[in-house]
């Protein structure tokens, strides 16, 4: 059977209450708070849907990073950034690359918003040690002052698109 | 008013200094600087190595730094940055390794996935 998903914008209408990737902080982040981030602006919350299952969703908001934190920054004022604060696949999809395809979708709005305005990176803070390693496979680098905080420069992230 | 741009552009030294670390990747190099140039005199795959042969060398007081696994020099374009020269402690080192520009070309990893994406998602 020939599977439809796809990815959107978080509205009412998705089952929010439903999903469970089995972290508190991000099951309790997508049912009480995502939503009104997103109506508000704190935010934006996509989620990937399968049918009207919620696999997966990640929020995404623009940002900056500390001029002593990254590698090359600009000589008096922070880097332009774009914080990927949650990722998150529901427990019944994981480990079937739907959280690659979320980052994807994630890299690409960024570099969609990089052509219409200034941004010089993505950055993402590391749950744990495995995402850790993973975003490090994927290309991502570590800030100076945390390994756990990764960003990754737009125009590496241009490269794919 | 001094242009990003301009404050980024790497000197011809910076240039020839990026060249010669790419020949370390991965690897903490020890850097010494004479009459303006900079020179890597001692390297390893661990910085107390790198320390170590500098100690044998007897040199004082080099700068260490960690050389990406993947270092890009391009002509004309790398703005990798050296400043400011810190004379690191092994603590100071840690914290400021990579503290250079680098360009990375996607990992396959990441090709890979967006490939897959762009033929999922259009």
């Amino acid at each position: 059977m020939t599977r439809t998903l796809k990815i959107e914008s978080l509205t009412a209408t998705h089952r929010t209450e439903e999903f469970r990737c089995n972290e508190p902080q991000l099951d309790g982040y997508l049912h009480r708070h995502a939503l009104r981030h997103t109506k508000e602006g704190w935010g934006r919350t996509f989620v990937l849907v399968d049918e009207d299952r919620l696999v997966g969703y990640y929020t995404s908001c623009a940002s900056s990073i500390d001029r002593s934190s990254i590698p090359r920054s600009t000589p008096t004022f922070p880097t332009s950034a774009i914080l990927l604060a949650k990722l998150a696949v529901d427990a019944n999809f994981q480990r079937q690359g739907f959280a690659g395809e979320l980052l994807m979708h994630s890299l690409d709005q960024t570099y969609q918003i990089s052509k219409r305005t200034g941004v010089h990176a993505i950055h993402v803070d590391a749950l744990n040690e495995g995402a850790r390693n993973l975003y490090v496979k994927l290309g991502f680098q570590e800030l100076l002052d945390d390994p756990m905080h990764l960003f990754m420069y737009v125009r590496d992230v241009a490269k794919l698109f | 008013m001094i242009l990003v741009d301009e404050a980024f552009k790497p000197t011809k030294n910076e240039i020839a200094m990026a060249r010669e670390m790419a020949k370390y990747p991965n690897k903490w190099i020890a850097i010494v600087t004479k009459r303006g140039r900079e020179k890597i005199v001692a390297s390893g795959d661990r910085i107390t190595d790198a320390i170590a042969e500098a100690e044998k060398l007897g040199i004082k007081n080099p700068a260490f730094r960690k050389v990406p696994a993947h270092l890009f020099v391009q002509n004309g374009d790398t703005s990798v940055d050296f400043s400011p020269q810190i004379k690191m402690s092994e603590r100071d080192a840690l914290f400021y390794r990579g503290n250079f520009e680098i360009e990375r070309e996607p990992t396959e990893e990441l090709r890979k996935l967006a490939n897959r994406y762009k033929e999922k998602y259009g």
